[in-house]
């Protein structure tokens, strides 16, 4: 059973990246360009068939489908040396060959359109393999066919194929460098949705980061492409070697991921590898053993995902899981001592509501492929400060909705017909939710975090769970105002909090008039506030997170606010009681009241 | 002599009677009776005496002494005086000769009775010789004082006096040497009439050795004591310890145990052939009297296992040897190879264990060198001998190192007794005048010596008897033993027997070879042995050259035969050791693929080769989950073959069906047989425990299952049957969480609380599969290849093994350890959990839609996270508490995996986030169902 994995790259960027995977795969199998076993290559050992097949003229084919909507890269890649590496029948372009346009709507309709042609070759490939483990998806969540079509393929993917695994290797655009693509922030949180709630793994590939690496680390002043792109395919061949060098654990793709992903949405992975280097750097070559490469992937610098998420609140930032792929001559018995030294430097921080370790899998490297170092190793690691990418992604979607730019350009399509931009609302409330979620994971709490004792109340408990986070975020709204935004998570709610220089404290008002509080669609609640509030020091942070606790309490009515709260200006820890509530008449008839934590 | 009788009185008279003035004078004091006068015969005079007394040193009885049956001693004659000396004095003066006599006399006695065994006792004869070579130099002494008398004549009168004096070294060398006689042979076989020995060969020989070995070492911090008693020790040690060291020799050097009378302290077990497993354990055996106890000399306590492991190695360097040359019949290069293979191991190639013995014994005590290392650079060192002879001229250096001498005169003679045809006509002439006028000629044309040999120009002329013989015997009856001739023929002797024929025909060619022209004997010079005479003689003259400059030579200093052993024996036998452990270890990392084929157990019994069995695994563990019955083997190795055959790693094995799997039933009915009820059974056959019925087995190639036998592989299935309950553990959590994720809408979100025991439980399996390789898979393995490195015989090899083995299983728990076993079973217990989570939350998926179902699932549930909680507790308690990690510092590893975040426990030791550990719990937290 070759634990079979199919790999779907969509887009110009997915399709870029799938083309570098296949290559260093190609060099590390000892299979030529045209798909034929070198001469060289006899030492076995290696499971070619994860990711290969064997035609009938026992040249292998990538178990691969290319999909973009415009034909430019495909073509490249059919006119590239290793054109006869794919199966041409695996390979999708539009008829029209127009694109999406950047537009994340665009890509999705016209997956919709061409689902059946799309969905025929998945069958065909997953027919052809005898024990089918799951699919990679490569895409870009910025561009419009990578992140547009892709989505859909997830969502297909996960309706027609719900037991197989889906993995994606997911390119985060820069957010240092102005893009061409202004909807990118649309796109982004778009597709976002979808990779939290279809994708059972996200590999994070964050060119903000990438871009970072290639500078930094490799002293590259202008990295192209294809240089980032390859920074992409070690880490990716890296991530699989355990599949294709089969040892003693790690060998299947479940078995990989589980210890990584301990709850089902926080499958946002970073990445690390040590050492890199590109070729022609030979005074880069250093000594590499267990413990200096496991050190070095714990360091920011190395690791794949913009920098700023990971400096950010650093000290409450907590690793959920670790893994390490360690490659090449390393000397076992240093695993264990470098886990240990990891572990007294106090160099991780790991979650505190249940049990977590760094896992070391050492894994064979291919004999075919010289590196200088004698060590490598990749990190795979659910890391906490994550979220900051994705608060970062609503922030510039909010600057961006709120100005209402480009969304005609979403109208045009049936999704966002008649003005319905639930969807944006929605995606945004999924990556909140999942914001909040990560954040309550460096909480000690996390396991009651979503969760009342069932005991004390029923109807908290039947409530929907994840309302219950709730994110701020400041800015400065038209009339000069410092304002806060609280957003709940799962289901879509904002309230604004002037922040009054004289009050001190912000004042809770309806930010959107249109969508008033709601916490389910089906119920009408009133709440009622009653709230700590926490100021360690001046906020100097961008950002104040606040958590609300719900506690049952029944009320009556609603009650106009004697805004006790407001009189506390004392910039220390306050418990302030709040009964005020702030909605509508029209909406009330069960009362909460609810348990403000505010902490900048 | 004081009663005198008057019989003898009037014998006196009648034969002794003279008239002398003296009588005369006499008779007219004591008025005509006679004064008692003494007998005239027995009157004597001290040369007499003393004639006598040399003569009974010698062992010959006189007019004065004889030799007494019933008290087995010497006595004196009745009666004998001398003129000028007291009868007490007499007596006094007598008996240290007559007690030394008599220990000669008994020691010569014990010598002929020797003689009579000496066909089953090795030892003993050779103790017996050595005796008797030093009764004779003891006598030799009383011989050469008689022969000084005799040729002194009168010129000066030696007096009883004199010789006590002179003699006292004999007399304490004759009672020493009866002591030691007695002591290392008892004394009821000395004197028992029966010529039986209650005692083995072996028994008898180890007394003997082991007894002259004790009163070496405590000689040997007496300086100088009287009469030589160290020499004669030592001598007598040497010599008895020869045929021990023969046997030793062809054991270490040929592989061969020629011990046909038993002495050796191991023994063949002839049962056990060697191409079969327990070779190695049961095939050569200590030999061990009735009481367990060893028998095996003092000296050889320590190394004696070295020396069995020694021949026993070239036995199977040999045995492969064979084989090849039976199978490839490229017949020379393989014999030379053997050839090659056992003089290179000899010192110079040619020496015998006895020789360097011998020869290393006379650099040590004559010329205090040690030489064994210069004995190894023999060449080199004679040439530079040579030189310094050469331009020194150096008479003194030469003397210096007469164990150079012994050498080089041992290594000619065995080198010309390798070439017969190269003859040394000196040896042969010398004496015979016959041969040393024609030596020239002879020596021009050696195809005349065929002419010379008697042997072959006597020869009778055949008859032509054919016609009688015909009708005697028939035709018929002579064909069928396919007679050369068919008349009588002499040259062959009157023999009917084809045999005896071929043995009267090879005794005469033997007979040839050593002496070239047996109808002209050589002279033969007093006091050479014959094994100096016949100089083609293999084992030649050294061992009586070396015991004889022995007894002659002068002891600087006495040494303590430990020493003496180690410096002489014991440094080649460990060189010998060494050579052949190398010797084997060359072939068991080269030729034999130790490593690799250890390589290959741990690829499949440790799991190391993830894929090997990754499918089988797989389908079982499926078959499981269902229900299935999964009970048959043939099923099962037909699913296994498919697993290698489909495997990455396939290549590893010879043949896919090189490994195969059955399944252990001895259990299963046993519990049938109990009645035990349906359930339990069953959870016996899909519960976590369901793979120790399964037992894999591989084939290890000869020589290598002398090292991976059969307890090996039963140890290695053992901690694979644990490996695999992990690895299932972590099959149906990696189950459960992807249940997780694919059901992430569900409304299950909210069994939050699951999540947690999930986490727990796959961080715990992670944790330990983690400690598994690193512990077991990797840091045992490493050790393992070091000490192979490091070791130098065979049986090293395999205490590396089993010590490996033995690590891994105290690793993986399943050591009959009693805290081993406190611990194996809560980690059996957290495993069978994981398999308990994993079915609840298969129920919860698949029909948990009743709320009686659910409210049993979270009992469950509840259950297993309060059990796990106290294994958990348990364990971090129990493997933090460095009295009990001490000795197992891998148990510390392990808890820090589990603990890595210090979530069960803080850094400082206390629990965290589990119940209160409180203390031993007096019942284990979980019984299994």
């Amino acid at each position: 059973m070759p634990r079979e994995i199919i790999t779907i790259q969509v887009g110009q960027c997915g399709n870029q990246i799938g083309m570098e995977f296949w290559k260093q795969l190609c060099l590390e199998h000892g299979i030529g360009k045209d798909g034929l076993l070198e001469d060289f290559a006899t030492q076995g050992g290696d499971r070619k068939d994860v990711f290969f097949y064997q035609a009938d003229d026992q040249h292998y084919i990538p178990r691969a489908l290319l999909m973009d909507l415009e034909p430019r890269v495909i073509n490249g890649i059919k006119t590239s040396e290793y054109r006869n590496l794919y199966n041409h029948e695996n390979i999708y372009v539009s008829d029209h060959g127009g694109g999406a346009g950047n537009n994340w709507a665009s890509g999705y309709h016209q997956g919709e359109q061409v689902v059946e042609e799309i969905m025929d070759m998945v069958d065909r490939e997953a027919d052809g393999s005898e024990s089918l483990e799951g699919f990679v998806l490569c895409h870009s969540i910025a561009g419009g066919t990578g992140s547009g079509m892709g989505s859909y393929i997830l969502e297909t993917l996960n309706d027609r194929y719900s037991k197989k695994l889906v993995q994606t290797y997911s390119v985060f655009p820069n957010q240092n460098e102005t893009s061409d693509v202004v909807v990118q922030p649309y796109n982004s949180l778009l597709t976002l949705k979808r990779l939290t709630l279809n994708a059972d793994c996200v590999v994070v590939l964050d060119n903000t980061a990438l871009n970072r690496i290639a500078v930094e680390r490799l002293n590259l002043t202008n990295p192209t492409f294809a240089q980032t792109n390859s920074l992409v395919s070690t880490v990716m061949s890296a991530s699989t070697t355990t599949l294709r060098y089969p040892g003693y654990m790690n060998n299947d793709l479940v078995g990989l991921l589980a210890s990584l992903v301990p709850t089902p949405r926080c499958h946002f992975l970073m990445t690390g590898y040590t050492p890199l280097t590109v070729e022609r750097q030979a005074n880069m070559i250093r000594k590499t053993t267990v413990l200096d490469v496991m050190r070095r992937l714990l360091q920011t610098k190395n690791i794949m995902c913009s920098s700023y998420a990971r400096t950010k609140e650093a000290s409450q930032a907590k690793y959920i899981s670790i893994l390490n792929i360690i490659q090449g001559e390393v000397d076992p018995t240093q695993v264990h001592e470098s886990l240990q030294r990891i572990r007294e430097r106090k160099l991780v921080n790991f979650i505190e509501w249940g049990p977590a370790s760094i896992q070391v899998a050492l894994s064979r490297k291919s004999p075919y492929v010289q590196t200088p170092h004698r060590v490598s190793g990749l990190m795979l690691a659910n890391h906490t400060s994550i979220r900051h990418l994705f608060a970062k992604c609503i922030s510039s979607y909010n600057q961006l909705r709120k100005k209402q730019a480009f969304i005609d350009n979403y109208r045009k399509f049936p999704m966002f017909a008649d003005n319905d931009l639930s969807e944006f609302d929605e995606s945004r409330e999924v990556i909140e939710s999942l914001v909040s979620e990560y954040k309550a994971c460096e909480s000690p709490d996390y396991i009651k975090w979503g969760m009342e004792d069932s005991g004390k109340s029923s109807i908290v408990s039947e409530l929907d769970s994840k309302l219950v986070l709730i994110s701020a975020e400041r800015y400065d709204d038209p009339h000069g105002l410092e304002r806060f935004d609280f957003f709940s998570t799962e289901s879509f709610r904002v309230m604004s909090l002037p922040c009054r220089p004289e009050l001190g404290v912000p004042f809770p008002q309806f930010h959107d008039s249109n969508r008033p509080f709601f916490l389910s669609s089906q119920r009408t609640v009133s709440l009622s506030f009653s709230s700590r509030v926490e100021y360690p020091s001046i906020p100097s942070n961008d950002e104040i997170s606040i958590s609300i606790q719900l506690n049952k309490r029944r009320k009556q009515s609603t009650q106009t606010s004697s805004h006790d709260f407001l009189k506390s200006t004392q910039p220390l820890i306050h418990s302030l009681s709040l009964s005020r509530s702030y909605i509508n008449s029209s909406i009330s008839s069960l009362g909460f009241s609810l348990l403000l934590l505010l902490r900048f | 002599m004081y009663q005198m009788s008057c019989p003898a009185v009037q014998d006196v008279h009648k034969f002794g009677a003279d008239n002398s003035f003296i009588t005369k004078l006499n008779l007219s004091i004591s008025n005509g009776l006679p004064h008692s006068i003494p007998l005239s015969s027995l009157k004597t005079d001290e040369h007499e005496l003393v004639r006598a007394v040399l003569q009974m040193l010698q062992g010959f009885s006189s007019n004065f002494f004889y030799w007494d049956l019933k008290l087995n001693s010497f006595r004196s004659e009745e009666g004998i005086y001398a003129s000028h000396l007291s009868q007490t004095g007499l007596k006094g003066l007598l008996s240290p000769f007559l007690l030394a006599s008599t220990c000669l006399k008994r020691v010569e006695m014990f010598i002929k009775k020797a003689e009579s065994f000496s066909q089953k006792y090795p030892t003993l004869s050779a103790f017996a010789n050595s005796v008797h070579s030093w009764l004779k130099g003891l006598r030799d002494i009383a011989l050469k004082k008689e022969e000084a008398l005799c040729k002194s004549n009168n010129a000066k009168i030696t007096t009883l006096l004199d010789l006590v004096n002179s003699l006292s070294s004999l007399f304490a060398g004759a009672e020493h040497l009866y002591q030691v006689t007695n002591e290392a042979v008892s004394t009821e076989f000395l004197n028992s009439e029966k010529n039986i020995i209650s005692l083995t060969a072996a028994e008898l020989a180890v007394k003997i050795l082991n007894c002259l070995f004790n009163k070496l070492t405590q000689v040997c911090l007496v300086r100088d004591g009287e009469g030589d008693p160290y020499k004669m020790l030592i001598f007598l040690f040497i010599g008895s310890l020869l045929p021990y060291i023969q046997t030793l020799d062809s054991w270490l050097y040929d592989g061969i145990l020629y011990d046909p009378f038993e002495e050796m302290f191991f023994y063949a077990n002839s049962s056990v052939s060697i191409d079969q497993p327990s070779f190695w354990e049961t095939s050569y055996l200590l030999r061990q009297n009735n009481a367990k106890i060893m028998i095996c000399p003092l000296f050889f306590h320590k190394i004696g296992k070295a020396i069995i492991s020694a021949g026993k190695s070239l036995q199977l360097v040999q045995h492969i040897q064979d084989q090849n040359f039976v199978s490839t019949q490229t017949n020379k290069t393989f014999d030379f190879e053997i050839q090659n293979l056992n003089n290179d191991a000899r010192v110079l190639g040619i020496l015998t264990l006895s020789d360097v013995f011998l020869i290393s014994l006379v650099g040590l005590f004559h010329d205090s060198a040690h030489i064994f290392d210069h004995l190894l650079k023999y060449p080199i060192e004679i040439n530079e001998n040579n030189n310094n002879n050469n331009n020194n001229n150096n008479n003194n250096n030469n003397n210096n190192k007469s164990w150079l001498d012994f050498l080089s005169d041992t290594i000619q003679g065995i080198t010309k007794a390798k070439t017969p045809n190269s003859m040394d006509f000196d040896a042969l002439c010398t004496g015979n005048p016959t041969i040393t006028v024609c030596k020239e000629i002879l020596q021009k044309t050696p195809s005349s010596w065929e002419e010379l040999n008697v042997s072959r120009s006597s020869r009778l002329p055949p008859l032509n008897d054919n016609m009688l013989r015909e009708a005697v015997f028939g035709r018929t009856d002579l064909d069928a033993r396919s007679r050369v001739s068919d008349g009588t023929d002499f040259q062959l002797g009157f023999v009917f027997d084809e045999f005896e024929r071929f043995r009267l025909e090879n005794d005469r060619k033997a007979l040839e070879s050593l002496c070239a022209f047996p109808t002209l004997l050589p002279s033969f010079p007093e006091d050479k042995h014959l094994s100096e005479i016949l100089p083609f003689q293999k084992d030649s003259t050294l061992a009586s050259k070396i015991l004889k400059f022995i007894q002659n030579m002068k002891l600087k200093n006495s040494l303590d035969p430990q020493v003496v052993l180690q410096e002489c024996l014991g440094a080649c036998i460990k060189r010998q050791v060494d050579h052949v452990g190398k010797n084997i270890l060359n072939k068991l990392m080269g030729e034999w693929r130790l490593i690799d084929e250890l390589f290959i157990l741990r690829s499949i019994y440790l799991l190391g080769s993830g894929d090997l069995l990754q499918q089988f695994l797989v389908v079982i563990f499926n078959r499981l989950d269902k229900g299935d019955s999964w009970d048959d083997d043939f099923e099962l190795n037909s699913i296994l073959q498919d697993s290698i055959r489909n495997s990455s790693d396939r290549t590893l094995l010879n043949a896919p069906d090189s490994l195969t799997v059955s399944i252990l039933n001895e259990n299963l009915n046993e519990e049938t047989d109990k009645n035990l009820n349906e359930r339990n059974s069953e959870s016996n056959n899909f519960g976590i425990d369901a793979f120790d019925k399964l037992s894999f087995t591989y084939k290890v190639s000869w020589p290598l299952d002398l090292i991976a036998n059969r307890e090996a592989l039963k140890k290695y299935n053992q901690v694979m049957g644990f490996l695999l309950k992990v690895k299932r553990a972590k099959f149906v959590l990696d189950k459960t969480r992807k249940w997780r994720w694919k059901g992430r809408s569900d409304a299950q979100q909210a069994h939050k609380h699951h999540l947690l025991i999930e986490q727990k439980l796959l961080n715990f399996v992670d944790a330990f599969h983690q400690y598994v390789m690193d512990q077991v898979y990797h840091s045992a393995w490493r050790e393992l290849c070091s000490g192979l490195e490091a070791s130098s015989s065979l049986d090293e090899v395999i205490e590396v093994h089993e010590t490996y083995l033995s690590s891994i299983q105290r690793q993986c728990f399943v050591a009959s350890d009693k805290l081993m076993a406190l611990i194996a079973s809560r980690i059996k217990t957290i495993l069978g959990l994981a398999l308990d989570f994993y079915n609840v939350k298969q129920t919860l998926r698949t029909g948990g839609t009743t709320q009686a179902i659910k409210a049993r699932c979270e009992t469950e549930i509840n259950r297993i996270e309060k059990q796990f909680d106290d294994c958990v507790a348990f364990l971090l308690k129990i493997l933090s508490f460095k009295l009990n990690v001490g000795h197992f510092p891998h148990l510390g590893d392990l808890v820090t995996r589990i603990n890595y975040n210090y979530f069960y426990m803080s850094d400082s030791g206390n629990l965290l986030n589990v119940p209160k550990f409180e203390g031993k719990p007096k019942t284990p937290a979980f019984r299994p169902a």
